[in-house]
């Protein structure tokens, strides 16, 4: 992980060595503060937040955070108490603390919002920002359906904004590097991708408790269908919580799909397309849950995958990638392989915020734009789908509709409770 | 059931909410179902669901019982849901002809009451047709407050065209929730008649208003849309984000007027235009837009320069090159970094290649800018470069040899070994390294002997490993490597040792160990240090034999003690293969080093430790030493260490031997872990491991030593938590079953996490 320094330590350090380090653009568009540091409001106080915290509060030089929100005013509290006192004693006071996104939108000089709240509400606060002229950077999956994506990713191009979506793998050397040997073809031709998701307990039945005073569970349920409140309902627990409920996400789909399908469709050149049809485990015998590309290629979710977390089956090798920078290539030397110049060179970020807080700057498209984390979040719900169907479900990437279909083109979105419209 | 249906009637219970019960079926009804009781009728109904598949006779009676359910006032609000979710799926399972009377009348009833009106709305979304709007219309009449904002939203998602009058009156209502809702629905509408209303809403907030007209725009016709865009873009009284919309839209519908807006938001002097004109072009890709905006950069801020700059570069267009160029010129530092960054995306020229050597011995940017550089013209400028020509522009192409794995440098980068700069020798062998053939290690091996200038050899003896590590898959070629440095003269030998370690193969080991038992004391000392300084436990063997080949008392004693400090640091699995060298370093060892080395073997778990322990209880040097390990070992034979806790996840991590694995729990102050041992055993120190989440130890311990769990007895041990590893030192003499350990003090921003524990 990019060891973030300010940008004062770099360019002390820097001079000393004689070398000048890339300076990244800081000013903004129209601000003349000698500061120019991002405003960054946060929404949703969970555990994802508390990991996006410890690298923001290490940026000091980029931005600055103004404001948090969560429906439970506790856990507002204790990141208020964390960023001020990171910030020092003459910060005490100075990071607001709202219960409503919108509230926190309108608080003045919020550049950019980070969304890291539970899968539900990701689109709604996300669009809520970039039509408030945001700068949005929105934890995986960008979505819960479909639907939801191409409504951000037609409100971003509108309004001109930028959106990151938190696929941090991308930024890392050893999944780019996985995926540049396979788009340069040094495998030769990819007949098959598996990946390992692994396994959320079941969804339980769970009985009603008092609603926690603070907490403020119809918000905290939002557009999702009405349930009797229980702590393990909403509880932000990467081995369970809400995590294991298909109302608030996609289970391991939407959640370790999210990142390994992403890093699959960035290596197969498909970051603007997709696959075009999905299989649910089990149907006629297939083994696993497998969805296909237009070249054949198949992508089998093999939750007993061993070596790695995703490994690239080529006619001539293959590569397995994993966390950790963990890369193996058959023929070994791949691995460690250059490029030449005239090979394709992938969009290269080391420090996912870094490479965000710099599109926002240049206003280009950073490395997991909305329409690629759309189009990535898109393969992990139509997984999805067709496990509920309990058949196979044929997509046009294109079009982005089943053809055919009435019943699969009705989950493509989701219906939302009075109040929380998109 | 076939197994795929039952994961099938899983995931499909899943996506409703109502989970999978692990009970036996039960006989109770739907209509009395609960969110935590028995799930078997809901099951049941799923299953008949699926079942029916598209067979509409199976479907239109799906259909009947449900709605017959949803009539009565009995069911459960669980029943109700769930009835009203399967019913959405059978509808549109179906043949999708109109909503049936019975139906129709349901649900007409459920949209105007609080508790079923969700319900009702969200099946209705999805089944197409004029019924299903009427009924959302009449209901919009009949509600207020939170039902009608949820109808009022339903009628926007239809896009129901019929709805627009009745939406429009609901913009002069007193409440701003609603007000707000129908301004939306309306702009979803997008029709000329919403747009219209909107137009016509006095007393709407104009925000409210310009962004449903905006959304609007989006679905009318050009005819219509182009006037209203461009009245949203002047509307002064607009919110920014609106009027930055509409102008952003105008760029699409209007794109032959495209390029002249985006150069004047360019150079205007609105902010947030500007930054959405170089989204725009990154967005477009266009050429003529983009090189529109070339001639405009010396004239731009540097902000706005730095993005069009940006844009240019991603536009990957040689046209593009001139302005870019020129821009590595810019008086603004930003602007001129940026511009070293796209000139790697853009084709490669002379000047293109001349710039970035120019600027590659002191930015970085410039080297990754020339290693991505492509153009046909790109490697034959380094290949000349390198051979001739001031020394900074040599250096900078020959690093380009090995970042763009330009092969056909080899034969220049092997005559450079007899150039007379070492600088430009050292980087030719870094680079020979990198990307030469294996038939290259005997020349670089060669050439790492025969290195004076220090920083030359380091580099050479890199380039060697690097050579051999890229092709590790040969099986004889280290061997050839080895072979070399035993028969070469100790001086060179001794230079070519630190490679061994970057190697840091067994077989590399084996050969210092065996270097260590030269005749040349200098070699051999210099090999045990090699020796010493592997970074896992692959040199055991090699320091073992050290150890007992050694010429002089000195050497021996170093590499039994190197033997031992590889041993303490390790904290892999104990093997019986460990023992077997732990015996061999005992052997060689003094009685001094034997008592240092003994402790380690505390770790152990095979018989042949146990034996040895035993057998040295008489020693009178050693045996109280003995004593503890052989009880210790025996504790350690008994099986893994089995753990609970109050809270938290994966108990089953802490002594499964990895690190990237843990347990981890709220730091609450209230949070005790158990580590039952299985037998009574002594204790020194156990470390809780906190690899990679140095700040997540336990804020303030306190610990417990038991036989029994159900009486801790008094604390043993306590204090703050360390960063990266705690390590719990007991008292002398401490032993017992269980270990208590309890954090007593809250931390809100980070959990408690062990990786693993280790027990010593």
């Amino acid at each position: 992980m990019f060891s973030a320094r300010s940008r004062r330590t770099l360019l002390k350090s820097a001079l000393a060595s004689g070398v000048a380090p890339l300076l990244l653009p800081r000013r903004l568009f129209g601000a003349t503060a000698p500061s120019n540091r991002l405003g960054v409001g946060l929404v949703g106080n969970g555990l994802i937040c508390s990991s996006h915290l410890g690298t923001l509060l290490g940026l000091t030089d980029d931005c600055r955070i103004l404001a948090t929100c969560d429906v439970n005013r506790a856990k507002a509290e204790k990141v208020r108490a964390r960023i001020e006192t990171a910030y020092g004693a003459e910060a005490k006071g100075s990071v607001a603390v709202y219960g409503t996104h919108e509230e926190l939108l309108a608080h003045p000089g919020i550049d950019v919002v980070f969304v890291c709240t539970p899968d539900h509400w990701h689109a709604a606060v996300s669009a809520a920002a970039l039509r408030a002229g945001k700068d949005v950077y929105c934890e995986k999956p960008l979505t819960l359906t479909v639907r939801e994506g191409r409504v951000l990713t037609d409100l971003a191009r509108r309004h001109g904004r930028i959106l990151q979506t938190g696929t941090q793998q991308r930024s890392n050397k050893s999944f780019r590097k996985a995926a540049e040997i396979v788009r340069n073809g040094w495998i030769g031709q990819i007949k098959r991708v598996r990946t390992r998701l692994g396994q959320f307990p079941p969804a339980l039945p769970l009985p009603e408790e008092p609603v926690p005073t603070g907490f403020d569970y119809d918000r905290w349920l939002g557009p999702t269908p009405w349930r009797p409140y229980n702590e393990r309902r909403v509880k932000g627990d990467y081995g369970g919580g809400w995590r294991c409920f298909l109302e608030y996400g996609g289970r391991k789909n939407g959640d370790w799909g999210a990142h390994h399908f992403d890093i699959i469709q960035n290596a197969l050149g498909m970051d603007h397309s997709g696959p075009v049809e999905f299989i649910p485990k089990g149907y006629e015998g297939c083994r696993f849950q497998t969805h296909v590309y237009a070249n054949g290629i198949r992508v089998e979710r093999d939750d007993n995958l061993q070596k790695s977390m995703i490994e690239f089956q080529g006619t001539e090798g293959t590569v397995w990638v994993s966390r950790d920078d963990f890369l193996e290539t058959t023929p070994p030397a791949l691995a460690a392989q250059p490029l030449r110049g005239e090979d394709v060179h992938l969009y290269a970020s080391d420090h996912h915020h870094l490479d965000f807080f710099r599109c926002v700057r240049t206003r280009q498209r950073p490395i997991a734009d909305v329409e690629i984390g759309h189009r990535s979040a898109t393969v992990c719900h139509l997984n999805v789908i067709a496990a509920q169907l309990g058949r196979p479900v044929r997509w046009d990437p294109s079009a982005e509709a089943v053809p055919n279909d009435p019943a699969a083109n009705t989950l493509l979105d989701r219906p939302r409770r009075a109040g929380y419209a998109l | 059931m076939r197994a795929s249906s039952f994961l099938t009637l899983l995931a499909l219970l899943g996506l409703y909410g109502i989970p999978t019960a692990g009970a036996e079926p039960a006989a109770a009804a739907l209509e009395s179902l609960t969110y935590s009781g028995d799930q078997s009728a809901l099951e049941a109904l799923d299953r008949e669901v699926r079942e029916a598949g598209r067979n509409a006779r199976k479907l239109a009676a799906l259909e009947d019982r449900l709605v017959a359910l949803l009539r009565q006032p009995a069911p459960t609000f669980a029943a109700r849901q769930a009835a009203s979710q399967r019913l959405a799926l059978v509808l549109a399972s179906g043949p999708g002809g109109p909503l049936r009377p019975a139906a129709a009348r349901t649900l007409a009833a459920m949209l105007t009451e609080d508790r079923d009106t969700d319900l009702a709305r969200q099946l209705l979304e999805v089944v197409p047709g004029p019924a299903a709007e009427r009924l959302l219309l009449d209901a919009l009449t009949k509600t207020t407050g939170r039902l009608r904002l949820g109808l009022i939203d339903s009628l926007g998602r239809r896009r129901d065209a019929g709805a627009v009058n009745a939406l429009a009156l609901l913009l002069a209502d007193a409440d701003l929730a609603t007000v707000k809702a129908a301004a939306t629905a309306l702009g979803r509408i997008g029709t000329a008649a919403a747009e219209a209303a909107l137009r016509g809403a006095g007393t709407v907030p104009l925000a409210i208003i310009g962004a449903a007209r905006l959304e609007a725009a989006t679905h009318l016709p050009a005819t219509e849309a182009l006037p209203l865009l461009r009245a949203l873009e002047d509307d002064t009284q607009l919110p920014v984000p609106v009027r930055t919309g509409a102008f952003r839209l105008l760029l699409d519908r209007e794109p032959a007027l495209a390029p002249e807006r985006i150069r004047e938001a360019l150079i205007g002097p609105v902010a947030p235009r500007r930054a959405a004109a170089i989204e725009a072009l990154a967005d477009r890709r266009d050429a003529t837009h983009l090189l529109a905006v070339a001639p405009l950069l010396p004239h731009l801020d540097p902000v706005t320069a730095a993005g069009a700059v940006a844009a240019l570069g991603r536009s990957e267009l040689a046209d593009a090159v001139p302005a870019v160029l020129a821009a590595t010129g810019h008086a603004d530092a930003e602007v001129r970094t940026e511009a070293v960054s796209a000139l790697g995306s853009l084709p490669g020229s002379r000047a293109v290649v001349d710039k970035l050597l120019e600027l590659a011995p002191s930015l970085r940017e410039a080297r990754q800018s020339l290693s991505r550089l492509k153009g046909a013209e790109v490697a034959a400028i380094l290949l000349e470069g390198a051979e001739r020509g001031p020394e900074p522009r040599r250096l900078a192409c020959l690093e380009q040899f090995a970042l763009r794995r330009q092969t056909e440098g080899l034969t220049v980068l092997r005559q450079l070994r007899a150039d007379p700069s070492a600088a430009i020798r050292g980087v030719a062998a870094a680079a020979l390294g990198d990307i030469g053939p294996l038939t290259d290690l005997a020349l670089l091996t060669d050439w790492a002997a025969q290195a004076r200038d220090e920083a030359e050899q380091g580099r050479t003896l890199r380039a060697v490993v690097t050579l051999l590590q890229r092709h590790r898959a040969d099986p004889g070629l280290a061997g050839t490597f080895f072979a070399r440095l035993e028969q070469t003269p100790p001086d060179v030998a001794q230079r070519l040792l630190p490679a061994l370690v970057r190697l840091g193969t067994p077989e590399a080991a084996a050969v210092a160990g065996r270097l260590a038992a030269a005749a040349d004391a200098t070699l051999a000392n210099a090999a045990v240090e090699t020796l010493g300084r592997w970074t896992d436990t692959n040199n055991l063997a090699g320091l073992a034999a050290a150890a007992e080949n050694a010429r002089t008392p000195e050497i021996r004693a170093a590499a039994v003690a190197a033997g031992r400090q590889a041993l303490e640091r390790d904290r892999t699995a104990w093997t019986p293969g460990t023992t077997a060298l732990f015996c061999r370093f005992m052997e060689a060892g003094s009685k001094e080093d034997d008592l240092q080395l003994l402790r380690v073997l505390a770790r152990a778990n095979d018989p042949t430790a146990l034996k040895y322990a035993e057998g040295l209880r008489s020693d009178p040097f050693l045996g109280a030493e003995a004593a503890y390990v052989t009880e210790a070992v025996k504790a350690n034979l008994a099986g893994r260490p089995r753990a609970r806790a109050s809270e938290g996840s994966g108990l089953g991590n802490l002594f499964d031997g990895k690190t990237n694995t843990r347990w981890s729990t709220p730091a609450l102050g209230e949070e005790w872990l158990e580590l039952d041992f299985g037998v009574a055993r002594p204790l020194r120190e156990l470390t809780f491991d906190q690899s990679g989440r140095a700040a997540e130890f336990p804020e303030q311990y306190e610990v417990h030593v038991t036989n029994d769990p159900a009486v801790p007895g008094p604390i043993v041990l306590s204090g703050k938590g360390q960063r990266n590893r705690t390590v719990l030192k007991f008292p002398s003499g401490t032993r017992g079953r269980y270990v208590i350990v309890r954090n007593v003090a809250a931390r809100a921003e980070t959990p408690w996490t062990i990786c693993e524990v280790l027990v010593d």
